[in-house]
């Protein structure tokens, strides 16, 4: 379980592929908030 | 205010196109067939950025992260803007495993990969630090000079007893198949797909007219620069070598010997891989930091570049156990799960939205 944490690691990669675009799209929306609030 | 000639966005285009290609040959799995697997990306890849100017000219003076808000307003436009930077973040650290894999391997084999890893960002982040401009000068200025060793090395290799055309023969003697495997997905995105990334500076074109014709002939450049390599190392090495050997345009190189006085030329051609992935990774990293700069409307520079260089000297430094894994992510598994959707599928959503409300008059 431990492994979703790095999913750039090419044998994670491998193993699952997807953790990357989850991580993708859970950091996309953290680091929109920082948008929505200087945007304010 | 930054502003670039054609002739620097050409020479920055093409040296970023051809990036890791230089070395690690193009379309392999297509056999004898590669050059024209490379002709057939270039092709279809060149609509592809002709379809990214488009959005550019539906939104002129945007770059890519503001045409995503532009569309479809903050709250579902920002979140999608931000995964380009972090894409483009992942592609850099990319780079960084590939040097970490090759230069060990050829240049510096008693060197601790750290210190080739950590000195190679310590210049990147001083490069960036110099600004955009700096960058598109640099490519400017070294293209003429990587062509002419591409010459050169064409020439010698042409001059030697190694070169044998019946190696290219029977023309797509397997079919289309194996050809069309290799242009879809990864031959189209890898090298022509990552150009979206220039839409973070297409903006700094000092004439923007200019921008269709110029990436139509850096994609013929570049496609027939990689299709010239493909031949010759089909030509000298046999479609056998070319297919199973990870570095291919490598041990083209080291076929080269004049009269037994020049050897070891491969050392050559590691150093115009340095230079190529030294720009790519430069680029990646400066498109990535005028995006977050745009997105946190970050007045300096300065902390975005030390954020995304360090984290793309730890990425790229733990990525790849080794070097079958890294290439077997990089050609069968990214392109489905990052490129395609990133690089066509939103793209391709941004632009159908951008020409209805061009033509209902309803833009955002």
């Amino acid at each position: 379980m431990s492994e979703y944490l790095w999913p750039w690691q090419s044998h994670v990669f491998i193993l699952h592929p997807w953790a990357i675009s989850i991580m993708f799209i859970v950091l996309s929306l953290l680091l929109s908030m920082i948008s929505w609030f200087k945007k304010k | 205010m930054v502003r670039v000639s054609g002739y620097q966005l050409f020479a920055t285009t093409v040296l970023f196109q051809l990036g890791t290609t230089v070395i690690f040959g193009f379309a392999s799995p297509a056999g004898r067939d590669a050059w024209i697997a490379m002709l057939l990306s270039a092709f279809i890849g060149m609509f592809m950025i002709l379809g990214y100017i488009a959005l550019m000219n539906m939104m002129p003076g945007l770059s890519l992260v503001e045409w995503f808000p532009k569309q479809f307003g903050p709250w579902l436009g920002i979140p999608i803007a931000w995964f380009y930077p972090l894409l483009f973040i992942y592609d850099a650290g990319r780079g960084i495993s590939d040097l970490k894999e090759l230069v060990p391997l050829t240049l510096l084999p008693g060197t601790p990969t750290w210190v080739i890893l950590g000195s190679m960002m310590l210049v990147i982040m001083y490069f960036l630090s110099s600004g955009v401009e700096v960058i598109f000068r640099f490519a400017g200025l070294l293209f003429p000079i990587i062509f002419f060793l591409f010459v050169a090395e064409i020439l010698l290799l042409l001059g030697s007893r190694n070169v044998h055309f019946d190696n290219l023969q029977p023309l797509l003697g397997e079919g289309w198949g194996r050809v069309w495997k290799t242009v879809w997905p990864f031959g189209i995105l890898q090298t022509f797909g990552e150009t979206i990334e220039f839409a973070m500076l297409w903006s700094f074109l000092r004439k923007p007219g200019q921008l269709a014709g110029i990436n139509i002939i850096a994609v013929l450049v570049t496609g027939v620069t990689i299709a010239v390599f493909d031949m010759l190392a089909i030509m000298v090495l046999g479609e056998g070598v070319f297919q199973r050997n990870i570095y291919p345009l490598l041990v083209l190189l080291r076929q080269l010997s004049i009269s037994d006085f020049l050897d070891n030329l491969d050392a050559l051609g590691v150093m115009y891989f340095m230079t190529t992935i030294f720009l790519k990774i430069s680029l990646h990293l400066m498109t990535a930091v005028l995006a977050i700069q745009k997105l946190t409307s970050a007045k300096s520079l300065r902390l975005p570049i030390l954020i995304v260089t360090v984290t793309t000297l730890w990425i790229g430094s733990n990525m790849a156990r080794n070097v079958t894994d890294h290439i077997f992510v990089g050609t069968r598994i990214l392109p489905y799960n990052l490129w395609i959707p990133l690089f066509i599928v939103i793209p391709a959503i941004l632009l159908m939205v951008a020409w209805i409300r061009k033509k209902a008059g309803t833009a955002l």
